[in-house]
């Protein structure tokens, strides 16, 4: 899932901080939103995601699958990220 | 409303007597009202390229001169944003500053920092010989926003 051309992030403090361009809008995500979101910056595809994501955490991979679903979902309906 | 013909003289007035000035005021007037516009009406990086300026996508810090850039379009910037009672961010006056300095090429920068876990969020113009609306030191607390390289 390719990142908006619009969208500048960093990392802060352990956090990552997005700025969309277009609206002028801030985001925070947290480590592990962090995680998800460096990996979508290396063009990792979602389940490799997932299992990073899970072994970071020591969760069971399953577990983990729907969050970042979720979180990729967020993401994309605020335009921060393109639906692949 | 002040009498029209008053508000001519004392115009006439300023301008026979700090011609230099109240020009400079005068288009200090119509680039903060054109950002304004633009503000309200385009996103910020088509603002932002109308306005000649360049987005600047690169991460990390910004300007590498230590010389700081001359400070009297901020003032007169400041000003007008008073007098209009437009709020006087440093998005605003990084774009009208950017604009009537854009023949030194500037960079329009986001910056974030954190601050006893608050996260604060600026602007600012990067001349590559100096910074506005902060100076380059100032700017520098900001870690600049940007795209991944990878």
């Amino acid at each position: 899932m390719p990142i908006s051309p619009e969208v500048v992030s960093e990392f802060i403090a352990e956090q990552t901080v997005l700025l969309d361009l277009r609206s002028g809008k801030y985001y925070r995500l947290n480590p592990a939103g962090t995680l998800v979101w460096r990996s979508l910056e290396k063009g990792v595809a979602t389940d490799v995601i997932c299992e990073a994501i899970a072994a970071a955490y020591d969760q069971p991979r399953e577990s983990v699958y729907g969050d970042v679903l979720k979180l990729l979902a967020d993401l994309t309906a605020k335009g921060l990220i393109e639906a692949a | 409303m002040k009498n029209p013909i008053e508000v001519t003289a004392r115009l006439a007035r300023a301008i026979s007597e700090r011609p230099r000035q109240t020009l400079s005021l005068a288009h200090a007037t119509l680039v903060v009202t054109a950002v304004e516009i633009g503000l309200r009406t385009l996103p910020v990086p088509t603002l932002s390229r109308l306005l000649g300026i360049e987005v600047g996508l690169g991460r990390g810090h910004s300007a590498n001169g230590a010389k700081a850039t001359s400070r009297p379009t901020l003032v007169r910037i400041e000003r007008v944003h008073r007098a209009l009672g437009i709020p006087s961010t440093c998005l605003r006056q990084s774009l009208a500053q950017g604009f009537i300095l854009r023949a030194l090429k500037p960079v329009l920068r986001f910056g974030s920092e954190e601050v006893a876990g608050q996260l604060h969020h600026h602007a600012w113009v990067d001349f590559g010989r100096g910074t506005l609306p902060t100076s380059e030191v100032e700017s520098r607390r900001f870690r600049s926003l940007g795209r991944s390289t990878h």
